[in-house]
């Protein structure tokens, strides 16, 4: 459960960011954040990861809201897959990126190696274990980021344009991995089919500023608010957003 | 994902030599540490003007490389960056020092020039020691190790951030150079004068945003300033033995000048 009220943040040069953002989602709830270009998502979402620092409002997983004090465990809860994978791949092998964050949390190696084939199983990279991340293709990057994420176990999974540079082939593989996930979900991203394929709900945010909060046939159906928002609107959507 | 990194194909990193499995390889990461660290405390103990008795020292690289697989063009490729280095650090001597110690043929060596190729060869032993340590044994283990013996916390970290920072510089060189190369007409052209510095102060944007970013993905997955220790790790019979040779043969070339001997043989003989 991701609470969040009157979130603003603002960058040190002026940079709008975002402003009294507020919203909540469910355990389990997959939610779609959409917006044009600058619109804010990436802000919003480093924000809810703590990596941003905030200057008004509030962001809180299962109860527990982002403080000095519990900001690690605040982080462990919520997990952040970056736009580019490259920045969250660091590791010699996708292995290890894959155990960085299990070793952190104080796990025995023998325990973190099983959590990460445990990881690698479910997504169905496993075959990519020994390999350097810096030479996998776009959707293996993006696999392996995300279950360098998943490894940590969050409660909440933020996703920043996960769909970017994949092919259809990987794109519908990204898609079915992540409806498989029982975390809450909040994703970023330009791709309205795949957000309506796999999110009930989506935020449309427009200049920094959540300007609906709705199903996702009825927002991105709605071609005047998309229009607006600099979005273009989905022609015949009645809930059936073909992937 | 970026199209303009050009995997570099003709020789593997040492990042990912270090993954690989060869008899140094497989020597306890904490014993090679050590080891690593004795041959350049010995190296460095070598007086100013030596430079004949630390030759034999080269042994330990060439037999590194002899039997582990790691090419030797990728140990050139790092030494001759840490050359310039060098050659500044040992330059000054050449014309602070110009007594004559001896005469090859007729070419007289001054106390200055064999100072300097001291120093030279001095930093290319330490360097590559280093380099050898890290082609045969993972970065993080490394690290880890270093935490196990109770390293400061804060120095380790550094050492994590400062590779992790020189692996994002370089993977953005590599992208901006591809770039300018793909618009600078031809395709072999160097960077011209005039935009090399705004390539450069570009690059180091680039990187330290970059940086910024992986620094912040580290710390989600809950990296802080205690970070990872090993676990410990039995010594077995064989570490304990490679230590020994590694060290008493340093020892030994340290204390024995072997080139002197040589030379002091070949004299008597003749
Ligand atoms: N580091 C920064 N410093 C200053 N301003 C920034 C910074 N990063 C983003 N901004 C500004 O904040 C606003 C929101 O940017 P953000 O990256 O969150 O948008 P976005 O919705 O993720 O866009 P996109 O879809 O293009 O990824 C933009 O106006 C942008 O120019
Ligand atoms: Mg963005």
């Amino acid at each position: 459960m991701l609470t969040v009220s009157g979130l603003t943040v603002e960058y040190p040069d002026g940079g709008r960011g975002v402003a009294g953002v507020s919203f909540s989602i469910t355990d389990g709830e997959s939610v779609a954040l959409v917006g044009g270009n600058g619109a804010g998502k990436t802000t919003l979402l480093l924000a809810l990861a703590g990596v941003l620092a905030v200057k008004a409002g509030t962001a809180a997983v299962n109860g527990l809201s982002y403080s000095h004090k519990d900001r690690a465990e605040y982080r462990r809860l919520i997990g952040l897959v970056f736009q580019n994978p490259d920045d969250m791949l660091f590791m010699p092998r996708v292995l290890d990126d894959i155990m960085f964050g299990p070793r952190n949390l104080g796990m025995t190696e023998r325990d973190a190696r099983c959590r990460a084939d445990e990881v690698m199983d479910e997504l169905g990279i496993s075959h990519l274990a020994y390999r350097s991340p810096m030479k996998l293709s776009g959707g293996e990057k993006r696999m392996a980021g995300l279950a360098a994420v998943l490894a940590m176990r969050p409660s909440v999974l933020l996703l920043d344009e996960p769909t970017a540079f994949l092919d259809p082939r990987a794109r519908r593989a990204l898609i079915r991995a992540l409806a498989r996930l029982p975390q809450s979900k909040l994703i970023a991203t330009h791709d309205l089919a795949f957000a309506g394929g796999l999110c009930g709900r989506a935020l449309l945010l427009s200049d920094g500023r959540l300007r609906a909060d709705g199903s996702c046939a009825e927002l991105f159906g709605d071609g005047s608010l998309m229009d607006e928002c600099g979005l273009e609107a989905v022609p015949h959507t009645n809930g059936e957003v073909s992937l | 994902m970026r199209s303009l990194k050009t995997p570099s194909i003709e020789t593997p990193s040492i990042e990912t030599l270090s993954m690989g499995d060869s008899p140094l390889h497989r020597v306890h990461p904490g014993v090679k540490m050590v080891c690593a660290l004795a041959l350049i405390v010995l190296t460095l103990s070598f007086s100013r003007t030596s430079f004949a008795a630390m030759l034999p020292f080269l042994l330990y690289p060439s037999v590194a490389i002899g039997i582990n697989d790691i090419p030797a063009s990728l140990l050139v490729k790092r030494l001759l960056v840490a050359l310039p280095f060098a050659v500044f650090a040992g330059i000054t001597n050449l014309v602070s020092d110009r007594e004559v110690l001896f005469r090859l043929g007729a070419v007289p060596v001054t106390g200055g020039m064999s100072a300097c190729a001291g120093i030279m060869l001095r930093t290319l032993l330490c360097v590559s020691y280093a380099l050898i340590l890290m082609a045969v044994t993972p970065f993080p283990e490394i690290t880890a190790r270093m935490r196990a013996i109770h390293i400061p916390a804060i120095f380790v970290q550094v050492l994590e951030t400062t590779y992790r920072y020189t692996g994002t510089l370089a993977d953005e060189a590599r992208a901006l150079a591809t770039a300018y190369r793909l618009r600078a007409g031809s395709d072999d052209a160097g960077v011209r004068l005039a935009h090399a510095g705004s390539l450069v102060g570009g690059l180091f944007l680039r990187s330290a945003d970059r940086a910024d970013r992986v620094w912040a993905a580290m710390r989600l997955r809950g990296y802080d300033l205690r970070g990872v220790r090993a676990e410990p790790k039995p010594i077995s019979l064989r570490d304990w033995i490679f230590l020994a040779a590694v060290c008493g043969s340093g020892a030994l070339m340290r204390i024995v000048d072997i080139p002197a001997l040589f030379a002091a043989g070949i004299a008597r003989f003749s």
